[in-house]
């Protein structure tokens, strides 16, 4: 038997993020926004209120797909399976 | 404010030193807190992919291909496949054991990532690097705003 004593941040992976990898979205596209913003705006006088924006959009289209995805699978293959 | 702009030019030398330290190419071309973010958003997706995958998730001999993508960002990803070359693969770090292949055997590290965590990590360096690559190519034609003298200065617009 194994037995993890400790965990070793950047040396080790981390552990249980099989649950709960989703939400590694939200940072994900929290830095692409950022970069994003830096390279495109010509001032950066609103980057921050542009690069928040441009954040809730990447994570709610990407929900949105999520959602889409789970119908079609869940509802509309096995209608199809049963028709 | 007047905020006059420069005939866009040739900064090689500004990709050049943004490819090795992310945001640091637009630095040299006088546009400060653009590099500040840049840094920010490149070494923050590429310090959370490696906090999630560990070091191991760069890795330039096992994911070459991976390893293309997390080049873009420079000094980053070669200092990380550094480590793990260090403390993981040497040993150094945990313990090496026997991992049956097809060939035959290889010796491997007792923190070598495998599964989501591993891939995640993986992925998040690779878009790292490839954000990087984009920032890259800004400062290639980025031409410097100057402002003129009547302007009042630090509005937060321009550095």
């Amino acid at each position: 038997m194994i037995i993890q004593l400790a965990y070793v941040p950047f040396l080790q992976p981390l552990p249980t993020v099989a649950q709960w990898w989703w939400l590694l979205l939200v940072p994900a596209c929290a830095a692409i926004s950022v970069i994003w913003k830096a390279v495109r705006l010509d001032t950066l006088e609103h980057f921050w209120r542009e690069a928040i924006t441009m954040t809730a959009h990447s994570v709610l289209a990407m929900a949105a797909l999520a959602a889409a995805l789970m119908v079609l699978l869940r509802v509309v293959i096995p209608l199809l399976a049963t028709s | 404010m007047t905020v006059e702009f420069e005939e866009p030019t040739f900064n090689l030398t500004a990709a050049i030193v943004g490819w090795i330290v992310p945001g640091a190419g637009h630095w040299k071309v006088g546009q400060t807190a653009r590099g500040w973010l840049i840094l920010l958003g490149v070494g923050g997706l590429f310090l959370l992919g490696v906090l999630v995958g560990g070091v191991d998730c760069v890795d330039r001999r096992e994911d070459g291909m991976w390893f293309i993508a997390q080049a873009g960002a420079g000094g980053l990803a070669f200092a990380t496949d550094g480590l793990n070359i260090m403390f993981l693969k040497s040993g150094r770090v945990g313990e090496l054991l026997p991992l049956a292949v097809q060939s035959g055997t290889v010796m491997v590290s007792s923190f070598k990532g495998a599964g989501p965590s591993n891939e995640i990590g993986t992925l998040l360096c690779g878009l790292a690097g490839m954000m990087n690559v984009i920032a890259v190519l800004d400062v290639l034609y980025r031409s410097t705003p100057t402002v003129s003298a009547n302007s009042s200065a630090s509005n937060g617009a321009f550095e």
